[in-house]
């Protein structure tokens, strides 16, 4: 086919076939999605995880063991693929049938975090710089194939791309043809329903998970051609903006996937070749071009989210028989009042005087992470709101804390504003967001909250953070984003041990506030919302209105303590505190130990900045034998097991969504009174 | 939605709560013990009272700590591991000739920093307090000012300007550069590829690969009259990893015309580059690579980067070592079965600099005398393997309206080429530096100088 190579038309027609390989991917990763929604009815945020857990241990068998492509394929992906899925059926998912949507979500969370880190640290995986992955055809990235003598697609490229149209194909067939598709559905549409039919729901649902993690084995490995460098977090990027594509298809339609996927490829490509061009003689245009770019898979998921209608209508969806099946029973007891308060009374002693004890004998090291602690317990008392209180799982509280923490960083520095006051006003900064940002979501609920926020949280780090007037911009670059410390009449917030009280004071303040807010006319109707959102609304609750003052008061929560953080480090330091995978792990770990009562979210923040140094770097069993280097081979332990520990834990959410510590705190029960409540709700 | 679980009531586990609450009191009773448990791994210095009782200095040692980034690394580059080989091939190089001031210099304490835990990496080294100076590489570095707050000079892998800049106690291989000033390096590079039409990229998510594509295209402009270069096309906003790939950016530098590439991205983003080049029957257009000075890395690569510069920031290795310090870094870097790389050239000489402030300090040294004597060095090299730093004025940036007052009497690079997959140097190979005057930004012809 004859082109002027340089004419409009032909740098068009150039900039489709090159973004088709990266559409390619990221349709693959979409497909995964609707293929592992579709079969078992998780919106499988560890899809990624998967993947990379077969990438790498095919890049270790093929380049580090030296063995053959066929061996390392079907090792990597034929058997470890499958068996990873069958595991995550028998051991986590099979027990979660009935469980809400939302609630596998935060297992495949959980999963999202802890499997990459546990793969690493099996196999004692790590990234190597330079070292590329091979493709699984011979001469994969070297050999090319040119198309209208426009552009050249290399053999993995094309493999990639026709494996995605096979699997568009054959998995519609399966689907819409085979009886085990047909029973693979079934079995997400009720599984009680199917076994009643005769059909051994068990099996089936076996089969599916085998079947979706072959699939994500398949995808990591064509895949990872495309990272220089393998890393896990290559993956978890690339499946948030893959998720955009699912979305286009609703989760639900295989051709939509794939149109999806390789609509994003080609929209950024087409982007990326006249926007610089005519951005040369316009300044808007450039920075149009500086912003564009990187949030096009964000603004077509909140598009999709906007303006498609059936994904309204999704959060609807799921078994049709909930209704009638016994719905999830809530623990028929209360607590021993006794032994409540008798805990309430050792928790508060034990923090106040371990406080006590940190603050005259503490050294500088340990004042400092008891501090980080009760800063994050701030930030993670917005989870206690968002997520215990409303039921809503958000993905970027990160970013409403980040918010916080650059506004104290514009306001103080730049404007000379108290920092304090700046503070605040980060808090309600951060509040305008989330509830300009609830307006989209707020009607949808569910896995599509959680995906609208977590696609929120990778706007910001993309796009967002590098403005000069919420992240410094290159300014920053030299000068940092440094943020002083206030002075508080008669004290001098710059001293460390004064800042713990200072910050002590402003956790127990919002704790009150949130204690309040939980058992207000506010945290009832959210509670109701969560109980039945059809009965709130039925006895006047705005569903809508209610949810936008939660994400509010939730970001506003996460600004202050932002912004308290940044003021405690003396700077924002956006890419150790607030990138949007931290922020996922604060949710895992304040879910796992407990979203709706503040000690929950007390513990999880002594997790998150105390579990480390202490049990992990062996000073708890230092202090134990009294030994200053104890076990020095053993200790210290690796750091990823937080993320695996904590990760895992999170899988008991379905199960116990109060999280470990109420689980735990709420002692032995007795059989409630008639006309008492259920517990579940209304805690502090 | 409702978040509720599936199962019904189960029997509360009351030694949960005990053991939370165990767990609880631990931690805190630990930071009762913690003047003494938060110790990082080091002794208590042994021996007797040395006479100027600074930390870390025994009547035989003196004991350094470092710390930096070690694992989560994401580019899986070797940071803090390599940075330290350096330091200790330099310290076991003078501890052979006796040390300094009769004491031996070693490195006690590492501490890795996991990527985003400087902070903490840096305060166990300041509680720990058994140490005199610290070395750090880290990627992410918010535990400098830590340091020098508790008075320990800080000797750094410097890409950390924000850090560093207007801290008078920290000290890299290299002094705090305007990276967004213009630079003569980068016109030479291309007039040495043969390159006129000139291409930059940079990220648009890291500010100082934004800024150096903006800085590169801004100089190419600056000295087009004087060079004959142009700038056809740039741009610093590639999204950072290139994950939708480079395929029209390349197409856009192949309609312009460009025959020159100045790349400000990783290794692994030039890598990607080179490969959509060649896939773009752009193979031959020259590069030139400010962070790729990895020989191991390039080896890898097979032909890809042939004909490739690569600007270093010290005396590279191909060069003739000549009277400068490199074949004594070869020498112990040999002995200590280390690999050459370009962390453990920083390391080897920020533990230069370390032990001639030491030596200007006098024997009654203390960490403040040090941190003054090491600001009163006026022409550092590391023994010539660095242009001259004056650390009595460049802990600052300078400026474009300014280059003099902070900046480099010499504005110095040093480049090689990359032939067959390995580095050739460029230039002569006893003068391995191209400078300019560093009190002006005017274009001038560079002398190849030589700092030994």
């Amino acid at each position: 086919m004859a082109t002027d190579s340089s004419s409009v038309g032909a740098d068009f027609l150039r900039a489709v076939l090159q973004g088709a390989p990266p559409g390619a991917v990221y349709a693959l990763v979409a497909l995964g999605f609707v293929l592992t929604y579709q079969t078992s009815g998780v919106f499988n945020l560890a899809f990624g995880a998967q993947a990379y857990v077969s990438a790498a241990m095919y890049f270790k068998a093929r380049l580090i063991w030296g063995w053959p492509t066929v061996w390392a394929v079907l090792l990597s992906v034929v058997v470890l693929a499958p068996l990873v899925g069958l595991a995550l059926e028998l051991l986590i998912f099979k027990h979660l049938r009935s469980a809400s949507a939302v609630s596998k979500l935060v297992v495949a969370i959980g999963l999202a975090v802890a499997l990459p880190n546990l793969f690493d640290i099996i196999t004692s995986f790590k990234p190597a710089s330079g070292v590329t992955p091979v493709g699984v055809v011979p001469g994969g990235a070297d050999v090319f194939y040119s198309v209208f003598g426009l552009y050249r697609f290399s053999r993995n490229e094309l493999v990639d791309m026709g494996v995605a149209l096979v699997a568009v194909i054959g998995l519609g067939a399966v689907f819409r043809f085979s009886p085990i598709g047909l029973r693979m559905r079934a079995v997400v549409e009720s599984a009680r329903m199917t076994e009643l039919n005769g059909i051994a729901a068990s099996r089936v649902a076996a089969f599916s998970w085998a079947l979706s993690s072959l699939f994500a084995g398949v995808a990591g490995v064509l895949i990872a051609p495309r990272f220089n460098t393998l890393g896990s977090s290559d993956f978890f990027s690339l499946m948030v903006v893959a998720i955009a594509a699912a979305a286009v298809g609703s989760l639900a339609s295989l051709p939509l996937a794939l149109a999806g996927g390789l609509g994003l490829g080609i929209v950024i490509a087409e982007l990326n070749t006249f926007l610089p061009r005519w951005g040369t003689d316009s300044a808007w245009v450039r920075t149009v071009q500086d912003n564009l770019t990187p949030s096009v898979p964000f603004l077509v998921l909140f598009a999709v989210l906007a303006l498609v209608p059936g994904i309204r209508r999704a959060q609807g969806a799921g078994d049709p028989l909930s209704g009638v099946e016994p719905p999830p029973t809530a623990r028929a007891g209360r607590p021993d009042p006794r032994r409540a308060m008798a805990m309430r009374l050792l928790g508060a002693a034990v923090v106040a005087g371990g406080g006590a004890v940190v603050l005259t004998r503490g050294d500088q090291l340990w004042v400092y992470q008891v501090t980080q602690a009760v800063v994050i317990a701030i930030i993670f008392l917005s989870v206690t709101v968002i997520t215990g209180t409303g039921g809503q799982i958000s993905l970027c509280q990160g970013a409403f804390a980040a918010i916080g923490a650059c506004t104290v960083y514009q306001l103080a520095v730049r404007y000379d504003m108290s920092v304090l006051v700046a503070m605040l006003l980060g808090g309600l900064v951060a509040a305008a967001v989330g509830a300009f940002l609830s307006l989209p979501v707020r009607r949808l609920g569910g896995i599509w909250t959680a995906i609208a926020t977590l696609a929120f949280a990778y706007f910001f780090d993309a796009v967002m953070i590098k403005l000069s007037w919420v992240g410094g911009g290159a300014a920053s670059l030299l000068r940092g984003t440094a943020v002083p410390r206030p002075r508080l009449g008669p004290w001098d917030l710059s001293h460390e041990n004064t800042f713990l009280v200072f910050a002590a004071v402003v956790l127990a303040v919002v704790a009150a506030a949130v204690v309040a807010l939980r058992s207000g006319t506010f945290g009832r109707s959210l509670i109701a919302l969560r109980g039945s959102e059809v009965g709130a609304q039925s006895i006047g609750i705005s569903a809508a209105r209610t949810r936008l003052t939660a994400f509010a008061v939730s970001a506003f929560i996460a600004g202050l303590g932002g912004g308290l953080l940044a003021i405690s480090q003396r700077d924002v330091n956006y890419g150790a505190n607030f990138t949007p995978f931290a922020a996922l792990f604060w949710t895992v770990l304040v879910v796992a130990l407990g979203s709706r009562s503040v000690p929950g979210a007390l513990i999880a923040a002594a997790a998150f900045a105390l579990f480390e140094p202490l049990v992990l770097g062996g000073a708890v069993v230092g202090w134990l034998t009294r030994e200053r280097h104890p076990l020095p081979s053993l200790f210290p332990i690796d750091g990823k097991w937080l993320f695996i520990l904590f990760g895992l834990a999170a899988i008991q959410f379905a199960r116990h969504p109060e999280g470990l510590v109420e689980y735990g705190l709420s002692g032995r029960s007795r059989p409630a009174r008639p006309g008492q409540p259920a517990i579940g709700g209304n805690r502090s | 939605m409702e978040l509720r679980g599936s199962h019904g009531f189960r029997r509360p586990r009351p030694w949960l709560s005990i053991a939370i609450s165990v767990l609880l009191a631990a931690a805190l009773a630990l930071a009762a013990c913690s003047n003494v448990s938060s110790t990082g791994g080091a002794d208590q210095p042994a021996g007797p009272a040395p006479s100027n009782g600074a930390p870390g200095v025994t009547a035989k040692q003196i004991r350094f700590a470092a710390f930096g980034t070690r694992s989560n690394n994401p580019l899986g580059t070797c940071v803090l591991d390599c940075f330290v080989q350096g330091v200790n091939a330099y310290f076991a190089y003078r501890n052979s000739q006796g040390g300094i001031f009769g004491r031996t210099l070693t490195v006690s304490q590492v501490e890795d920093d996991a990527l985003l835990k400087d902070q903490q990496a840096a305060l166990r080294v300041t509680t720990t307090n058994s140490t005199f100076g610290a070395f750090s590489a880290a990627q992410l570095a918010d535990g400098w000012s830590t340091i020098t707050k508790a008075g320990m000079p800080l000797y750094v892998w410097p890409i950390n300007p924000a850090s560093m800049n207007g801290n008078d106690a920290v000290y890299g291989s290299a002094a705090p550069v305007c990276l967004g000033c213009t630079r003569r390096p980068y016109v030479l590079a291309a007039r040495e590829a043969g390159g006129t039409r000139i291409a930059t990229l940079g990220y648009g998510a890291t500010d100082n690969s934004k800024l150096c594509a903006s800085s590169a295209a801004a100089s190419v402009r600056l000295y087009g009259a004087e060079s004959g270069q142009q700038v056809v096309y740039t741009n610093d906003s590639l999204a950072f990893g290139l994950p939708n790939g480079i395929g029209p950016e390349v197409s856009a530098m192949k309609k312009a015309g460009t025959n020159m590439i100045v790349g400000c991205l990783d290794l692994n983003g030039m890598k990607a580059l080179a490969q959509e080049l060649q896939r773009q029957g752009m193979g031959s257009v020259p590069m030139l690579h400010l962070n790729t000075y990895d020989q191991d890395f390039v080896s890898r690569a097979g032909s890809l980067f042939d004909g490739d510069y690569v600007a270093v920031n010290f005396r590279p290795f191909e060069a003739s070592a000549g009277s400068s310090q490199l074949g004594v870094y070869k020498d112990w870097m040999g002995r200590a079965r280390a690999p050459l790389t370009e962390l453990s050239m920083n390391g080897w000489i920020s533990a230069d600099l370390a032990y001639q402030g030491i030596k200007a300090a006098g024997a009654s040294f203390t960490r403040a005398s040090v941190i003054a004597a090491t600001n009163k060095l006026t022409a550092f090299t590391g023994g010539g393997l660095v242009a001259p730093i004056d650390w009595s004025r460049q802990h600052e940036e300078p400026t474009q309206q300014d280059p003099a007052t902070h900046g480099y009497a010499n504005d110095c690079v040093s480049l090689v080429k990359v032939v067959k997959g390995r580095f050739e140097p460029v230039g002569p190979a006893a003068k391995p530096f191209f400078c300019w005057p560093g009190s002006t930004t005017a274009w001038s012809e560079p002398r190849s100088m030589d700092f030994s």
